[in-house]
Order: C-alpha cells, then structure tokens, then sequence
C-alpha cells in the first residue's frame, strides 16, 4: 500500500522511558566479558530502560500522554480516537486502547483501536490516524506506541537480554495543513522469522517445528537480511512518493534495531548527509514500536545544535515481526518535541 | 564476478585474521575471528556489492568461502 494524505497536521510527540536501567557492563560476570562485550559492539547499546514488574507498556504511554497534554494545553476532551500499537498489551482482552482511553479520562465518544505490532508498529499507528482523519471519522487522535519487550524475553539468553529495552510513547494527530506519505508492505509467508506463539491459540503439533526458541523466536541473521533487503526500497519509495531528494530530507527517524542495522542503511541510503539519520540507542536499546518516536524525542534533546524547527522533510522507517516493513514522510518543523521522560 | 574479488571482500569484513587465511577452500565458520557479529557484516557486504540477499540457511550451508561464492553467484 502506498499512498498521500493531505491535511494532517503532527502537533506533538512525547515518550516516556521506566526509571530502572540495566548496565550492560553488569552483565560480564554472568555471561562472560567477551559475550558481553562483542553484543555491545554489534548493537552499541550500552544500557536499557526496564520496566518494573507492575509496570507495563500502558502505563509509560499514559505518562507520555499526560506529559503532551501538560506540554500542548491541548484540551483532552477534544480527542475522539486512540490508536495503541504494541505487542505487550495489558489484557487479552478488553482492547488496552480501551483501558488507557478511561484512564486519560477521554471522551466517551472516542474510538478506540488496539494494533498488534512490533517494530514497525509506529508506521501502523500514524497510518490509522491519518485515515481515520482524512476521512472527516476523527479530528485529534492519539497514537499509543510501545512495548516492554524486557518481560518477553528469555533472560538466559544474552543476544536478547542485551538488545531489547522498554519505553511507551504519545503522539496528537490532528486535521491541518501538512501532506503525510506512506508506503506499508507485508510478508506472511515468512511470519515465523520472528514470532512469539507463547500466548496464542495457534499450536504446533509436535516435531513440526524445528529449532524451537521461547521468548520470540528469532533469527539474527535473517532478520538482519530481511532489513537490509526491504529498508533501503521503501525509504526510496517514500521519499519518490512526495517528490523529494534523497539528500534533502532533513531527518530520518530509522528503527534502531542495532547499530550495525542503521549503520548499513545509512551506508546503502548514500546520504550526502548521513548526520541525519543518526544512531540514538546507546541508552536505551530496541524498544519496538517505540523506536522511531524515540530517536525523534532523543536526538534533538541530546545532541548539540538539533533544531527541529528546521525538520520540514523527515522520513520515518521501521520494519519487523509479521514481516512488516513500511515508511512515512511528513513534517515536523511545526510539531512539538519533548523530551524523554527518565532521559 | 570473480572469486578473487569476492575473497578480497569477505576477507574485509575481518579485523585481526591474517589475509593469507582466506582461501577458497577455507572453512570459514572455523576462522577464530568468525561471529555472528562478522556473520552479518558479510550479508551486509554481499547484498552491497552483489544486490543478493542471503538467508542465515544460506550462511550455515556454505562450508568454505567458494561454497558461499558459489551460492551468491546462483541468486544473481
């Protein structure tokens, strides 16, 4: 799918990281320093954020969403949609879109949608704003993206343990002036290359699947290959969508799946500015959906000299568990950035 | 695409083997250096330089670098 949506404005992003951190420098005598230190030089995470037990991924987006309606002024009662992208839902059921739309004391007539996806997630969430705007169904929605990806994974496995950290994010979608483009792709047929099948109802009949791993299964290497296959073409796709130059975009909000990752894109992207598609997880790891709003919110709070103002062609790109990949282009030099909660 | 060149790649994606180790029929996943750090780098370095992209079944199938070779040269 791809397509333009005109009149959509992005008025203000805020992510929220847990207080708990995990040094990965801790990890050494539990794993060994060479395990450790060879994970840190592929993914350059040297810490995460981790949730504490009874915290969950909606409540870092709740805090977010609060922190954007302290920060905008912006009247809640005036919201009539929520989008909740993530994989660590509250419940099974009721939808948790639902749950966080009583707890920011929302109106009753607002829509509520949760979306089940991982890294690509915040691609899926600012998609079904925008439609649900251009289609006059909705005037301010809220887009909930994040996961707590640290109580999925297996903690005796060091190449997860080490990459995955937790945060939740809040964004306000509303009717204006601004011209988004998408381009969003699916792959099902290779939906186990990442895949949790801890908690569905989907078994496995026994012996019929090889290599089994808890805590979701996955495969570096072909995730990396999936990466470097589909990034780099929908990044270009995108940008041929809205009429722009490669080197003209002046921010790209890539998935920060591990610095080799966005190195690679950078590298096979040949930006004549590669300073803007930075690599920002270094604090606080993967955190899935969250990714892509958080280098957005990081970057500009953390490096010197990042004026945001001037952020008028931003590219975001994301890609992971379905498979599915996808790419935004908007404009952000409007819309207002917060920083981190916990940076 | 020859397998000099190819060697000469992959041998680039190795910090501290010695460049007299790479050899057509070196057992690359026996190279001390070799990881899942380098393991990436070389999909990364053949989907640049041969616009092939290659799976992890396809890295644990190759046994020597002109294995490996061999099986880029089909996906092109």
């Amino acid at each position: 799918m791809k397509c333009l949506i005109d009149n959509i404005d992005i008025k203000c992003i805020a992510t929220c990281l847990p207080e708990g951190i995990l040094e990965m420098s801790s990890l050494k005598e539990r794993f060994g320093e060479k395990a450790v230190e060879d994970t840190v030089k592929g993914s350059g995470i040297e810490r995460l954020h981790v949730a504490a037990d009874h915290e969950t991924t909606a409540d870092l987006c709740e805090r977010a969403a609060n922190n954007l309606f302290e920060a905008t002024g912006f009247d809640r009662n005036e919201i009539d949609g929520v989008v909740f992208v993530s994989q660590t839902m509250d419940y099974f059921n009721p939808a948790t879109s639902c749950v966080l739309q009583g707890k920011l004391e929302l109106p009753e007539e607002c829509v509520c949608f949760d979306i089940a996806y991982g890294c690509s997630g915040y691609i899926y969430g600012m998609f079904q704003a925008a439609v649900l705007i251009s289609s006059g169904a909705c005037k301010n929605v809220l887009v909930l993206a994040g996961d707590t990806n640290s109580k999925m994974v297996d903690k005796n496995k060091h190449s997860s343990l080490m990459v995955f950290g937790d945060a939740g994010s809040a964004t306000l979608v509303t009717k204006g002036e601004n011209k988004m483009g998408f381009h969003i792709c699916s792959d099902g047929y290779n939906y186990q290359t990442v895949l949790n099948d801890r908690m569905g109802f989907r078994k496995f009949p026994e012996n019929t699947r090889p290599d089994y791993q808890p805590d979701p299964a996955m495969s570096g290497d072909d995730v990396f290959s999936f990466i470097v296959n589909v990034g780099p073409k929908t990044i270009k796709t995108v940008i041929e969508l809205m009429g722009w130059d490669k080197d003209d975009v002046d921010f790209y909000g890539l998935h920060q799946a591990t610095k080799i990752t966005v190195d690679f894109m950078r590298k096979k992207l040949k930006l004549a500015h590669p300073e803007r598609a930075p690599f920002d997880i270094q604090n606080y790891g993967n955190t899935g959906p969250t990714t892509v709003p958080m280098v957005l919110t990081d970057w500009p709070h953390r490096e010197e000299g990042v004026d945001t103002s001037t952020w008028h062609k931003v590219v975001m790109a994301a890609y992971g568990v379905g498979l599915s990949w996808g790419s935004v282009a908007c404009d952000l030099s409007k819309t207002l950035i917060l920083k981190p909660i916990n940076q | 695409m020859e397998l000099k060149d190819f060697i000469a790649n992959f041998a680039e994606q190795f910090d501290e083997t010695d460049v007299n180790e790479f050899k057509p029929e070196t057992v690359f996943h026996d190279l001390e250096e070799y990881s899942s750090l380098v393991a990436l780098s070389i999909i990364a370095m053949i989907n640049e330089e041969y616009d092939v992209t290659l799976k992890g079944d396809d890295m644990s199938a190759a046994v020597t670098i002109e294995d490996l070779f061999n099986i880029v040269k089909s996906k092109m």
